[in-house]
């Protein structure tokens, strides 16, 4: 087997003690040392780039540099070399003081053994790669933990700051080794003692791993922390591992993607609401069409017989002067008006989509159904008031045709309701300020509970033992086309009170005709 | 020399009633069961005032007006209906130069017989 070599520099200005040590390290067979010999410091570092040397033994008192300087310039020029000091016999204290300043070892001249040195090399040499090694994996640690964008600090367990990243330090704006010692609540969250809730301070209590999501407005970041215990050797929790990861963009992208999504959401629920009502309006519509068209039909072959029965009756009434058969054939007249009117409420109620405005004299307009109504109901015998002279002459924009359907149904509703009682009706009329009208229909008939009254705009809805249930559903509809609006109020058998208010001026632009 | 009036319409009863009540009044009535006939009669002799009912089977009372008011042009024509939007549909089928007025069923038989006795 081939005899391992060591390439030794020694640097020492006494050629005596250079060639003990060359014969002391001939000496022995395991080795083959290749000693090289410097006098002076300059010598040796100017040796040490071109030689492939191993390890280098060091007199510190040299002629061309004094003790402190001589080991640091030998480290400086080749940090990765093994350095064994030559002290004298009166200052050991001086070679373990090298040892601190990182050589590998220290022999006493005058004292050294040639096992003892050849020993001391090899020490010194396996010492050195153990250490190089050490430092590699230090380095390559720090590097790894300075690289990690993510905020980490070594926290102990009275929340003081142990180390930090580059990360940690760049954002609390301070250079690494400042944050040592300080307390983290203080330097992260700008605080006097731990946040609460504080995952570290969880960590301490309970040993776990604990994560948590934090606003830091401080940073203005938002950051997930978690913070996982540091354990000693002896398996003792010496504090925790704090990481924080910069979540702001992910929370933002949170915000807004959430919001959206309640956006979106209000805007479906929206749209739903609107589709389920255009839904009902439709079913409507098309209830009310398919009503439509029967109620035009009845009204066109009802109106045939109607109009002959009231001739026949007009005819028996000429022909034969008796009274007893007279009251009969005033009935049949009177029901012949009943059923136009019923027929009149079914058409308007079906077909009623919009209103043609034209000038119209509301006070004739209103007076001629006041007169209508009281020719009808003549037998019952109710005193009519018309408190109506103020707005005589008055011209406003309406639909006349629906406009008297309106006073029609509320009239006759009011002579109905009184006619079982010493009835009095009184219609009021009045000009409002603001360029509406007011009328007002007044009975103090049997009036509505309060049930009633809420139902009575309802189609079909009737208290009347015959009635179709559509003449205030009509006028409701009448008004909604005029913009204006109708009020009801009634107490249970002390009569009703129905209020219109009526816009004088309408937009005139002819709208698609509704009957077609 | 009475009004001789044309009353055109398909309900039997009813022109028997009105015709009683208008000759009661002092006119001189001519009935047509259906537009066909009307047609024919309006032609054959001269009327003041003509009643046209529009709801009739073969030829209806608009069409039945438009004929008429091609060759006559003096006699007053009234369109008649159980149709309450009779206005509107006049209007729309822009009428209004061809007729002397729309009369709604069932009848106000007073205003009838003012109406004709003005015509």
């Amino acid at each position: 087997m081939e005899q391992p070599s060591l390439n030794v520099l020694v640097i020492e200005d006494s050629t005596a003690d250079f060639r003990l040590l060359k014969e002391q390290l001939s000496s022995q067979s395991l080795v083959d040392f290749r000693l090289t010999h410097a006098k002076t410091l300059k010598e040796g570092l100017a040796l040490l780039p071109t030689e492939k040397i191993d390890t280098v033994l060091l007199d510190l008192d040299l002629p061309d540099s004094n003790r402190v300087d001589t080991l640091q310039k030998v480290r400086e020029s080749n940090p990765a070399l093994a350095v064994i000091v030559l002290t004298g016999l009166a200052s050991e204290e001086i070679g373990v003081d090298a040892l601190v300043k990182g050589a590998q070892d220290y022999l006493v001249k005058g004292q050294i053994q040639p096992d003892a040195l050849v020993r001391s090399i090899r020490y010194a040499i396996e010492r050195k790669k153990s250490e190089a090694a050490l430092m590699r994996v230090r380095d390559e640690w720090e590097r790894t933990f300075n690289s990690v964008p993510d905020m980490i600090a070594i926290l102990d367990d009275r929340h003081n700051i142990v180390r930090v990243n580059n990360s940690m330090a760049k954002h609390l704006a301070l250079k690494p080794e400042e944050c040592i010692g300080k307390p983290c609540y203080r330097y992260i969250h700008g605080l006097d003692k731990p946040h609460d809730p504080c995952p570290h301070f969880a960590t301490l209590r309970d040993g776990k791993e604990h994560v948590q999501e934090i606003r830091e407005d401080r940073l203005g970041m938002d950051l997930l922390v978690s913070t996982t215990p540091l354990m000693d050797n002896s398996g003792k929790m010496i504090g925790s591992v704090h990481v924080a990861r910069d979540i702001t963009l992910h929370k933002q992208a949170e915000g807004i993607l959430k919001r959206d999504k309640e956006v979106v959401e209000d805007i479906v629920k929206e749209r739903t609401k609107e589709l389920m009502a255009a839904h009902i309006e439709l079913d409507k519509a098309r209830r009310l069409s398919d009503i439509g068209t029967l109620a035009a039909t009845v009204a066109h072959e009802l109106r045939n017989p109607l109009a002959a029965i009231r001739m026949a009756t007009y005819n028996i009434k000429r022909k034969k002067k008796d009274l007893p058969i007279d009251s009969h054939l005033v009935n049949i007249e009177k029901k012949v008006a009943e059923s136009d009117q019923i027929i009149n409420n079914l058409l308007f109620y079906s077909r009623l989509r919009v209103s043609h405005f034209e000038e119209i004299n509301i006070y004739e307009c209103l007076n001629e159904c006041i007169e209508l109504s009281e020719k009808q109901y003549q037998e019952q015998e109710a005193v009519v008031e018309k408190q109506i002279q103020s707005i005589q002459a008055k011209i406003i924009h309406a639909d006349p045709l629906q406009i008297k359907e309106v006073f029609n149904n509320i009239l006759n509703n009011a002579f109905d309701a009184v006619a079982d009682r010493k009835g009095r009706v009184v219609v009021k009329a009045e000009l409002n300020a603001s360029d509406t009208l007011r009328i007002s229909i007044e009975d103090n008939g049997i009036g509505m509970d309060d049930e009633q009254r809420q139902r009575a705009l309802e189609p079909f809805f009737t208290t009347k033992a015959k009635g179709t249930g559509l003449g205030l559903s009509v006028c409701s509809q009448i008004i909604e086309l005029h913009n204006c609006s109708l009020d009801i109020a009634s107490k249970k058998d002390k009569g009703t009170t129905v209020t219109i208010t009526l816009p004088v001026k309408q937009d005139l632009n002819a709208k698609t005709n509704p009957y077609s | 020399m009475p009004k001789q009036i044309l009353i055109v319409d398909d309900d039997k009863e009813l022109t028997a009633e009105i015709t009683e009540i208008l000759e009661g009044e002092g006119f001189d009535i001519d009935v047509a069961c259906d537009g066909l006939k009307g047609a024919q009669m309006a032609k054959a002799a001269h009327y003041d005032v003509i009643f046209l009912d529009i709801k009739m089977p073969g030829i209806n009372g608009i069409e039945l007006l438009r004929e008429i008011k091609q060759y006559n042009h003096t006699s007053k024509v009234f369109l008649v209906s159980g149709n309450p939007f009779l206005e509107k549909l006049a209007a729309q089928e822009n009428l209004t130069g061809l007729i002397a007025g729309l009369i709604s069923k069932p009848f106000d038989i007073e205003d009838l017989i003012t109406r004709l006795k003005s015509a």
